[in-house]
Parts: C-alpha cells; sequence; structure tokens
C-alpha cells in the first residue's frame, strides 16, 4: 500500500496511510503513515465501533495535515480493546 | 534496511509457499507533495487495499493467484456498505464481513463530507487487493492508472486503508 501511496504523491496527490507494520512501512517509505496496532483485518477498529474508526479516520487526517517531513510515522495511541 | 524476525518470517513464508522470489522493497527516501489548501476545503480520494468489489457489478479480484492482483476497481461513493465483498485470501474477514467500514470506509468520509471536515469525497473510490509479491505492474501501470483516474474526478488528497 506504502507503493500506491508513493505513485499518487508522484503524480501530485497528498497521502496519508493507515499503517499495520511499522517497519514495513520504515522500509517502503510512504509519504505520511499513522501506525495503528489493531490486527489484521481491522484497521480502523472492531466491526460495529462507529466511533473507534471514525476516530482513527481523523488521526489519519491530522497526520495529512500536520507532517512536514517525508517518511513520516506517527503512531496512534490507541491500543485493541477485546 | 529495517530487518526484524517477524518480516524475516514473512519473507520465509511467501517464499515457501506462494513466491520463490518473493523480495521486500526498500526505498531510501519518500516522494513529497505539499497539502496545499485546508482541510476543509480539500478533494479527498479512498484508496483501500482490503480487496473490496461490488458483489453485484465487479468480478472480484483474483485472490487465489500466488503472485496476487494488481488491478483496481472503481467503487461509486453511493455504494452502500452492504454491496461490498472482499476478495483477499491473506487475512481475517471476520470484522469487514461484520462491517465492511472496517476496511472501505465509504459510510465515514461520506459523513465527514456532509459534515465539511473535508471539501469534498471524490468520487470514485478506488479498491486495490493489498497482498502483492510482485509489485512491478503496480508501480508501472496500474497504481499509474489509478493516479491518473483520481487527478480526473480532481483529487488532491488519498486516504489509503490497509487490512
Amino acid at each position: 500500500m506504502g507503493l500506491i501511496a508513493r505513485v499518487l504523491e508522484e503524480a501530485g496527490i497528498a497521502t496519508v496511510c493507515i499503517i499495520m507494520r511499522r517497519e514495513v512501512a520504515q522500509n517502503v517509505k510512504p509519504p505520511r503513515s499513522l501506525f495503528v496496532k489493531f490486527p489484521f483485518g481491522a484497521p480502523l477498529g472492531p466491526a460495529g465501533d462507529a466511533e473507534t474508526q471514525r476516530g482513527v479516520i481523523l488521526e489519519a487526517l491530522s497526520v495529512l495535515t500536520s507532517a512536514t517531513e517525508p517518511g513520516t510515522i506517527v503512531d496512534s495511541p490507541r491500543a485493541w480493546k477485546r | 534496511m529495517i530487518n526484524t524476525e517477524a518480516l524475516q518470517r514473512t519473507y520465509n513464508n511467501v517464499r515457501a509457499k506462494w513466491d520463490p522470489h518473493f523480495e521486500w522493497v526498500e526505498n531510501e527516501s519518500a516522494p513529497w507533495t505539499p497539502l496545499r489548501q485546508p482541510l476543509a476545503q480539500t478533494a479527498l480520494a479512498l484508496v483501500g487495499t482490503c480487496g473490496a468489489y461490488r458483489r453485484s457489478a465487479d468480478c472480484p479480484f483474483d485472490a487465489a493467484n500466488y503472485y496476487g492482483d494488481p488491478s483496481f476497481k472503481e467503487i461509486p461513493c453511493d455504494t452502500p456498505p452492504d454491496a461490498l465483498d472482499f476478495a483477499h485470501t491473506h487475512y481475517d474477514h471476520t470484522h469487514v464481513t461484520q462491517d465492511p467500514n472496517v476496511g472501505f470506509p465509504l459510510t465515514h468520509l461520506r459523513a465527514l463530507d456532509a459534515e465539511g471536515v473535508i471539501g469534498r469525497f471524490v468520487d470514485p473510490a478506488m479498491s486495490f487487493s493489498g497482498y502483492l509479491p510482485e509489485t512491478w505492474q503496480l508501480v508501472k501501470d496500474t497504481a499509474p492508472a489509478a493516479a491518473k483516474r483520481l487527478l480526473e474526478a480532481g483529487a488532491q488528497a488519498a486516504l489509503l486503508v490497509p487490512c
């Protein structure tokens, strides 16, 4: 997914990725990333938890508007609660 | 190169089961396009890699292919979440099957558009299937084609959601 972000960014679209494997993003280097410690298959949070899903999206959009360095990775403070 | 036990395990697993030539991608630097306007004036696209497709309108991704499927699908922004299905064999589908917004958050982005948090939700959203051990066709062909379509649709920024 970081590779798609890089292609979009090179085409002139500012991107932010939600990522689940920090070390992969460190190697691939998408422009801006939010790292969430959720299990694979639930990148925005648990099924039915719209508040968490929306919260993660807003965190990612905050990385989009605030990051100034290419390759920025911000760690989400959220923990998996189930 | 950042190398961890987890990366080594995935590397060994993918090579043993599916793609004997798999290599992790490594880049020295990241490209950069500044966001040139406030979020509330930004046309934002959704790009998902959880293999979402419309059950009654799209052919599923070729999820069984050992080398992955680098194609993408255009998903109209007004698609109801329950019209989506997921073709991707490398993650647990429990959550996305119960609630497609977990992996392809059309409902949330429509709400952010309606509330004025973002300027506009770019139509269509783009869907990929993210297991792709051989990446050259994605990088040279399909991702640039998706970028072109998104630019034609007016996208200034994109949110990428994995699975």
